[in-house]
């Protein structure tokens, strides 16, 4: 809902992933396999509270949106997101942060080449 | 020590990405892995194949089963060759297999890669047996392993991800960990005989 006074606004949280994938990924398809990878583990109601919006996606590195409440089952959803159409992925989250610019700029910038468990 | 258990020798190339330290290569030949720690594989749907196969396996194999009948489950933890029982869509474990695991040292694998080519009523059974599976393991006290157990490149997984998945679903990930770490030392440290004896010198 829009013009929710700031202590009813739900706080926020940026994914950052790689995807590998076999062929190129486009953004839209993307994120409906993420909608379909939540709704089938979570269902509709869950998944309505998860408030995902994919920000941000180049082709490889992206930034995901969703409320700071659903974050561990978007994580989980995430995961176990291992086809867009007809094409395999790798999705590996980099890291979570709380603000859009702090993400941007710690995973896709200064830890782009390290790895994604040792080095965030 | 993170190692990780996989059906096919994944490219060195992308192994960095997953963060583990390592990974056991299970396949039904252990001869043509090179570069990784073998993992004997044995697919059996019967005790005579099971016994059959048990024969060819060689001393710095890691032995691990996978079928889909308890019966043979069953035998393959009562057996000494057999180190862990593997993971996969259709295996089927029973209470007393689980239990008498804890008893045999014999661990057991709990995969992700099963999780992701299913989808609908499936996926519902795999999440049902799994998550029965850890509820029987916790209150034995059972060895168990988390792996992504993936047979492709794609069915593999960050550490992290592995372990957040697991957790979510009620696995002891620090648990497993150890198991993990234990299991790999009885395979690779020569000095090794059991927690907290060892060889000195």
């Amino acid at each position: 809902m829009k013009g929710l006074p700031p202590a009813l606004r739900k706080r926020k949280r940026y994914i950052a992933f790689r995807l590998i994938a076999n062929s190129e990924v486009e953004s839209k398809e993307l994120a409906l396999a993420i909608w379909e990878s939540l709704i089938s583990l979570f269902g509709d109601y869950y998944s309505a509270h998860s408030g995902i919006w994919l920000e941000y996606f180049d082709g490889e590195y992206g930034i995901l949106r969703c409320h700071h409440t659903a974050l561990e089952k978007v994580k989980v959803a995430l995961t176990l997101t291992s086809r867009v159409g007809n094409k395999e992925i790798i999705p590996i989250i980099l890291g979570v942060s709380g603000t859009i610019k702090r993400c941007e700029k710690k995973y896709l910038e200064v830890l782009k080449d390290a790895f994604a468990t040792d080095g965030l | 020590m993170d190692v990780d258990f996989v059906r096919f020798v994944p490219p060195r190339e992308k192994i960095d990405l997953f963060g583990f330290d390592n990974f056991i290569v299970f396949t039904e030949n252990p001869d043509e892995v090179d570069d990784f720690p073998r993992g004997y594989l044995i697919q059996a749907e019967s005790v005579a194949d099971l016994s059959s196969k048990l024969r060819r396996a060689k001393k710095g194999w890691l032995v691990g089963v996978k079928s889909s009948d308890p019966k043979v489950n069953r035998q393959a933890v009562m057996r000494k060759q057999v180190d862990i029982l593997l993971d996969s869509m259709d295996r089927k474990l029973d209470y007393t297999t689980v239990k008498l695991a804890a008893e045999k040292d014999v661990t057991i694998e709990i995969c992700l890669s099963k999780f992701l080519n299913v989808r609908g009523l499936k996926r519902i059974r795999i999440f049902e047996e799994t998550i029965d599976t850890i509820q029987i393991v916790k209150k034995f006290d059972v060895p168990f392993v988390l792996t992504s157990g993936a047979s492709n490149m794609f069915e593999m997984r960050p550490k992290r991800q592995i372990y957040d998945f697991f957790s979510f679903i009620g696995a002891d990930v620090e648990k497993a960990k150890a198991f993990m770490h234990r299991l790999v030392r009885r395979l690779t440290d020569p000095n090794y005989i059991m927690d907290g004896l060892e060889i000195e010198g």
